[in-house]
């Protein structure tokens, strides 16, 4: 039972993800087949039918589609997408310059390094804000102080993000000049598209902070821990936290994915050099193998994402630990 | 005295020889009393009104005796004990009267000295054994903490140390590897064994058990009650145990309170009561109890059921299942708790004509 239920459990998660990436990358390819015509993009309206028609054939797109799909699942596997269609043709992207490769993979990877940065500081700080608030609230419940963090909460949940991001821009980059409008490299241009993008997980995990620390508050167990004289802040920060924690991880792990999905808006709007923003270009110039990397690399982050979720259940809830 | 359990749970007939007091049981002389509470009331708003749960409330215990206090459920017996250990929240708890231990004013010092009291001079031991631990805390861990707590500068190692005495004192076999175990590895009995563990580990002037065998197996309830009687000899420590079990109460204890609607409304020694009870609640409440020589026979019931504590019956409460109510006892306050013989005490009317054979 010991290293054989992990690691029963390891292949059978890690097949599960591959084919959760397999259905939606498949997706992905027959979406990419419907949005125009990549060469015609290229070429211009008046560029000749010939022409067209020669690019397509260099492109790969003239192949019929069973052809295509299999080059692109068996791509998938090698970790080759293929190359770019606009590399050589037009400087391709709004951000950074050209890229080393004509490899689409390795181009959307340079990408990542920013990304990371982006969503680790937003859902870091979206952490330390809203974990204190939410048990705050918990252990003051229907006060002045539970109320506010409630009203709070809610609205970081409703505001739309790049409303949020183009009144931070106004306020704080034009009206203020305290920051930078847009841009990469110092710590000052990550804030405010990480304060942007932090608004919505800082609600969501704030409210379920507070209404799992609640359900835990009223436990028989705090009872009687508070009946040996264990003090308020140690009951709530060990006794409480740790049971309530499941859900408040769950919660951590669908708001990180909500902030993969969020940068590419958010990277656009700020002119962060990240994954996100490179997807809307790609998306743009109807680069169908670079849209396919992408996606490609968004996809495997929300899984890694949900692996780790499913690794830290296992480390708090003693239950469910495969010893 | 009136054998209602012959199944010696407690493993030891607490001698009634107690010395002669005062009348009234609720003046004990001041010297060896531990924990003095006097006109408890307890009260909670609820969208029904307010809940009346305890209703002038007096008694005290004293140093090393094991007092039980007995009551259906709602009767304000759990209640009483929870604004002891400071357990009720305030609000929506509204409570006043007087709680004190050692000259310490439990319902009005400073959070942080009553904190200092609960679980370290005054501890607990809950019906629930499995809801009461925590789930996510090791059990070493669990009872290690209450060292760490009350007394500032133990070691993580010591503690864990403590812990494995304490789970071996209360017959935890292989108590070195669980005391790394998660309490849903243990049993029902092994929890409540910990729960026990934990409310022995700073040695208590005062124990007090909740129902603490109520959750538990038949077969290990015996256990359990033997378990607490014998740590209660071995380290002198006052058991208040909370029952609605007259055979626990009369195993078990040297002194009875019985209580109804949120009052008391008998008390005195435990044998005497058992033996005449001086309140028809109490004969009720004994006459309920199957017994062994019953046999085929029907189970006496009290008729009708606990009052709603928002409206809680005028004159005596109990009046309404009474089989000697008289038109005396269903107007005015009530009557109060009165002594009717040497330390003991009943609020009925006919309490006199009760012990005396009526």
């Amino acid at each position: 039972m010991i290293g054989h239920g992990l690691g029963g459990y390891f292949v059978r998660r890690l097949l599960g993800s591959a084919i959760m990436l397999l259905l939606v990358m498949s997706a992905v390819f027959f979406a990419d087949r419907q949005i125009g015509d990549p060469a015609r993009m290229v070429l211009g309206v008046a560029a000749t039918e010939e022409d067209v028609r020669e690019l397509r054939e260099r492109m790969g797109l003239e192949d019929p589609l069973w052809v295509q799909y299999r080059r692109f699942v068996l791509g998938m596997v090698q970790g080759d997408l293929g190359d770019t269609f606009r590399y050589g043709i037009s400087k391709p992207f709004a951000h950074g310059g050209m890229p080393e490769s004509r490899k689409t993979l390795p181009i959307a990877a340079e990408r990542l390094p920013a990304t990371f940065v982006l969503g680790g500081v937003t859902i870091v700080f979206a952490i330390l804000v809203a974990l204190p608030l939410g048990i705050y609230a918990a252990m003051r419940p229907r006060t002045a102080g539970d109320r506010t963090v409630n009203v709070l909460s809610l609205a970081g949940v409703s505001i739309v993000e790049y409303w949020f991001a183009l009144i931070l821009i106004l306020v704080f980059a034009v009206q203020l000049d305290w920051l930078p409008t847009s841009g990469y490299g110092t710590p000052a241009h990550v804030i405010l598209p990480a304060l942007a993008l932090s608004l919505r997980p800082i609600g969501r995990i704030t409210q379920i902070a507070r209404s799992s620390m609640l359900d835990e508050l009223a436990k028989p167990h705090i009872t009687a821990a508070r009946g040996r004289g264990v003090p308020i802040t140690r009951i709530a920060s060990i006794h409480a936290l740790k049971n309530a924690a499941i859900p408040i991880v769950t919660t951590i792990g669908d708001e990180t994915v909500n902030v993969v999905t969020g940068v590419i808006i958010i990277e656009t709007v700020f002119g962060w050099p990240g994954i996100g923003a490179l997807t809307v270009d790609a998306l743009a110039i109807r680069d169908v193998p670079l849209i396919e990397a992408t996606i490609f690399l968004l996809v495997l982050i929300v899984l890694g994402i949900n692996l780790v979720i499913d690794l830290a259940y296992m480390a708090l809830n003693p239950r469910v630990r495969l010893r | 005295m009136v054998d209602l359990n012959p199944a010696a749970e407690c493993g030891e007939r607490p001698s009634s020889s107690e010395p002669p007091g005062s009348a009234a049981a609720t003046v004990t002389p001041p010297t060896d009393v531990a924990l003095a509470v006097s006109d408890l009331r307890v009260a909670f708003e609820s969208p029904h009104g307010l809940v009346r749960a305890v209703n002038g409330v007096s008694f005290s215990i004293r140093r090393g005796e094991t007092v039980g206090i007995l009551g259906e459920s709602g009767s304000g017996k759990s209640v009483s004990v929870s604004a002891v250990m400071g357990l009720l929240d305030r609000p929506p708890a509204h409570i006043t009267g007087d709680i004190r231990f050692r000259g310490v004013d439990l319902l009005r010092a400073p959070a942080r000295e009553t904190r200092r009291i609960r679980g370290n001079r005054i501890s607990m031991v809950f019906q629930d054994p499995v809801t009461a631990l925590n789930p996510s805390l090791t059990v070493g861990y669990q009872i290690g903490e209450l060292f760490r707590v009350h007394r500032p500068g133990t070691s993580r190692r010591y503690a864990l140390r403590e812990a494995v005495e304490l789970m071996d004192r209360v017959g935890i076999p292989s108590a070195r590897e669980r005391v790394h175990g998660y309490p849903h590895e243990l049993s029902g009995g092994m929890s409540q064994r910990i729960m026990i563990a934990m409310a022995i580990a700073l040695k208590p002037d005062i124990l007090i058990a909740d129902e603490p065998t109520t959750a538990l197996d038949v077969t290990v309830q015996a256990q359990i009650m033997a378990l607490l009687a014998e740590l209660r000899r071995e380290t002198g420590m006052a058991l208040i145990l909370i029952t609605h079990d007259v055979g626990v109460v009369s195993e078990c204890t040297e002194r009875v309170m019985v209580m109804y609607a949120g009052r008391i409304v008998e008390s005195g020694p435990t044998g005497a009561i058992l033996a005449r009870p001086a309140h028809p609640y109490t004969a009720g409440l004994m006459s309920s109890m199957p017994r062994a020589e019953m046999k085929n026979r029907r189970l006496v019931v009290i008729e009708g059921a606990p009052p709603v504590m928002t409206a809680i019956p005028p004159g005596c409460a109990f009046h309404p299942r009474c089989g000697r109510r008289r038109p005396l006892c269903t107007g005015g306050g009530g009557p109060g708790l009165r002594g009717v013989a040497e330390e003991r005490a009943s609020a009925c009317h006919f309490a006199a004509e009760m012990v005396a054979g009526g």
